[in-house]
């Protein structure tokens, strides 16, 4: 099998796999227990969090561990707005976890504005910076496309909006973007930042939320009072630790120049097809969406999935909507939508395997469309 | 143990002559297999049926069960006592609210009993104003309505509200019938439909494995599931159009695939039908909702069977179709977005008007049509609901 839907989650590596274990069968003692094992899984759980926030560049106290992305994106959106008569600017590239929180805003009347993308892939800066004002409170733009890979220059979004809305806070959505965009968190001047573990190595159920020094948000669960009173309930210590590990190896093992020398390859393979590459801006390189024309991006997949190829055909999360909101907000017809497929890669992809993948992606396309498949 | 019963009333069962204990003997086994697990004790009385002696925990689970029994009209929740008028009296008062308008509607099944409905209307509203007060007598638009049901076996029973059940006929009176069961809207809702009039399903769903995905046929299997909870023994059997599509797509003019491959389905359909003692065939089309469910289509994939084929679908409105879709629970299953065998070879232009001649025409061109048919029937899968 070559597995190439690493953006809708990644195996997890054998040492994050250890990690949960050890912590499980030798740590397992609660963290909050004032006992000594209890002490020593609290711990762990701050050298966990430094290795994290020493790998993106941000202080331990500012990272809270949540379940997933998820949590953490509809975490600012449920507690992250002070002013309840300001507005929030989003942008059309959003993934349905922020994209649905902020719908849920809108539905209790709160003023929701969403900015368009531009055809690369990027949100429009200017129109953004337009839809900002004296009284936006909150401001959420995706840092990586999880449908194109396309690149948010985040840093200048964030000082353009404060520049104009020097109380909103900002939000970005990390999720494909967390060690995988080399600039540091600190520097990206963002109050607010989401990452989920299982998208680098580390199993599912574990994510985080970066909260910038700072800046004062209400808990979203209240309870014990768990990491630091902001996030109540009993810490997950195996997958804090899986967490810290992946993200160690994630940052000794990948090559992100080599990463995006093989979507480049592939791109230039996919184009010589005759297939249209979906968003052009900068590429994160883990990332590469293609429109092949002329077949169904279900059906493609289904048909590479028998011969060992698993690619995607858009954010997974949203596998029970139709259509592809994202996509079709950089103008691609609902025809070409139809058509686009989702190849995403990891540290551990082999180029050998993503080459043979591509080729097999094509000639299949080419016997759908000939209807000569058996 | 709740003091509660409940009150369980049929409907078009009142119409049936002689050969009515058929049907009660059916829907009395469909109300006890439904109830199956749930410690409580059945009452089948002349007219009305009466659950008791339950955990009050169960109550309500009790109720979502018996709504999904056809040939049940409504039930009540009722409280129970004797005879006494003093005793029936003391019910009525504890259940009332304390101000107000209401009506008692008493009814006296029990015809020796010494009051007269109207009598028992009279004394016990007298009752009731005296112990509150507050309230007052509104015969014609009451906030309330107390109902009193006095039965033989010395049973009264006093009620307020009455919950609508699925009506129909009791499954398993109507034959059996086979349902195509696609992953979409329509088909489960045509399927619920004949189950209401009392018939038994067998679902047949078409796959195009591997060009639909396996989450596209557990979609189609979850349908099913939702559906036994109203037709308890439905059994689902799949079928693989793959060949038979590729072999079309081959052979015929890209337009004439959708009619093609339906009338390969409706052959498939009349011999696995056949086999299961299916006496028709169910599906889920509604006249003109798409090319191939205009009259003239219909009329060419029809000609390829003998057997009656139902469309209880065929003159609602979408909206019609997907109201009763949310109220049986198979919308949201329905709604997830899975390519289906009928939208493998899609063409752009699909026929709308396809003449018998034409369509016999590009059929020919298919060599080895029976065998075809034959493999499908062969390689079908029996899946578990």
């Amino acid at each position: 099998m070559i597995y190439l839907d690493n953006a809708a989650t990644t195996k997890v590596f054998e040492t994050a796999i250890d990690a949960a274990n050890t912590a499980m069968r030798e740590e397992y003692f609660n963290p909050n227990a004032t006992y000594k094992y209890g002490v020593a899984a609290k711990k762990n759980i701050e050298l966990a969090r430094k290795t994290i926030a020493d790998a993106v560049g941000a202080k331990s106290e500012e990272l809270v561990f949540t379940s997933c992305a998820t949590e953490s994106n509809n975490w600012v959106f449920a507690r992250g707005i002070k002013n309840a008569k300001g507005n929030v600017v989003i942008s059309a590239g959003e993934h349905s976890s922020v994209y649905e929180a902020a719908t849920a805003l809108k539905n209790r009347g709160v003023d929701v504005r969403i900015a368009p993308l531009t055809p690369s892939g990027t949100v429009d800066e200017n129109a953004l910076y337009g839809l900002v004002d004296a009284d936006t409170c909150l401001v959420s733009v995706i840092h990586v496309s999880n449908e194109t890979g396309v690149i948010n220059p985040i840093k200048r979004i964030c000082k353009g909006v404060k520049a104009r809305a020097p109380r909103a806070l900002f939000h970005s959505d990390g999720v494909q973007a967390f060690l995988k965009c080399a600039e540091p968190l600190d520097g990206l001047g963002v109050d607010f930042y989401s990452a989920s573990a299982h998208k680098l190595g580390a199993p599912k159920g574990i994510g985080l939320l970066y909260i910038k020094q700072g800046v004062n948000v209400a808990p979203f669960m209240c309870g014990g009072g768990q990491e630091n009173g902001l996030r109540s309930g009993t810490q997950n210590t195996p997958y804090i630790a899986a967490y810290a590990a992946a993200v160690s190896q994630f940052k000794r093992d990948s090559d992100s120049a080599e990463i995006a020398a093989i979507r480049a390859e592939l791109a230039e393979m996919f184009v010589k097809r005759g297939c249209k590459i979906v968003g052009d801006g900068e590429n994160s390189g883990y990332i590469l969406c293609v429109c092949v024309p002329g077949v169904k991006a279900e059906i493609l997949q289904n048909l590479v999935h028998e011969r060992g190829i698993i690619i995607g055909k858009g954010a997974a999360c949203a596998g029970a909507k139709r259509g592809n909101r994202v996509l079709a907000a950089m103008g691609l017809s609902p025809k070409e939508i139809e058509g686009c497929i989702r190849i995403s890669l990891f540290c551990d992809t082999a180029r050998a395997d993503a080459i043979a993948a591509a080729q097999i992606i094509s000639e299949t396309a080419d016997k759908l469309r000939s209807g000569n498949v058996g | 143990m709740s003091d509660n019963v409940i009150l369980i009333r049929f409907g078009e069962l009142y119409l049936k002559g002689k050969n009515k204990c058929y049907f009660e003997n059916i829907l009395k086994d469909n109300i006890r297999n439904k109830l199956n697990g749930i410690a409580c004790k059945l009452y089948f009385g002349r007219g009305r049926y009466v659950v008791k002696e339950y955990a009050e925990c169960d109550e309500q689970l009790i109720i979502e069960r018996l709504k999904q029994v056809f040939g049940l009209h409504s039930l009540s929740l009722a409280r129970r006592c004797g005879y006494e008028l003093d005793e029936i009296a003391s019910l009525a008062i504890s259940v009332m609210p304390n101000v107000g308008t209401f009506r008692v509607s008493a009814r006296r099944s029990y015809k020796k009993y010494p009051l007269d409905s109207v009598q028992l209307n009279k004394v016990l509203g007298e009752r009731i104003l005296e112990a509150k007060p507050e309230l007052t007598v509104d015969l014609h638009t009451p906030d309330f309505v107390l109902n009193v049901d006095v039965r033989e076996d010395g049973d009264v029973y006093v009620y307020d509200s009455t919950v609508k059940c699925a009506g129909g006929m009791p499954y398993g009176t109507g034959g059996n019938g086979l349902l195509l069961l696609s992953g979409g809207i329509d088909s489960p809702v045509a399927g619920y439909m004949m189950a209401k009039r009392g018939m038994s399903l067998t679902a047949l769903h078409f796959h195009s494995y591997p060009y639909t995905s396996e989450a596209a046929k557990e979609k189609a299997v979850t349908l099913a599931r939702i559906l036994k909870n109203y037709c308890p023994n439905i059994t689902m059997h799949c079928v693989s159009l793959t060949k038979i599509q590729e072999t079309i797509h081959k052979c015929c003019k890209p337009n004439y695939m959708i009619t093609l491959v339906r009338r390969f389905m409706m052959r498939i359909a009349q011999a696995v039908g056949e086999k299961l003692g299916c006496g028709c065939i169910i599906n889920g089309e509604s006249l003109a909702q798409v090319a191939s469910q205009t009259l003239a289509s219909i009329t060419v994939t029809n000609a390829v069977v003998t057997v009656p084929v139902f469309r209880p679908l065929i003159g609602m409105d979408k909206e019609q179709i997907i109201e009763v879709a949310e109220q049986i629970g198979t919308f949201k299953t329905s709604i997830e977005p899975f390519e289906d065998c009928c939208t493998v070879f899609l063409p752009d232009y699909p026929l709308i008007k396809p003449t018998l001649e034409k369509v016999e025409e590009q059929e020919s061109r298919i060599e080895n049509y029976a065998a075809l048919i034959e493999e499908a029937i062969e390689n079908i899968e029996v899946t578990v609901v």
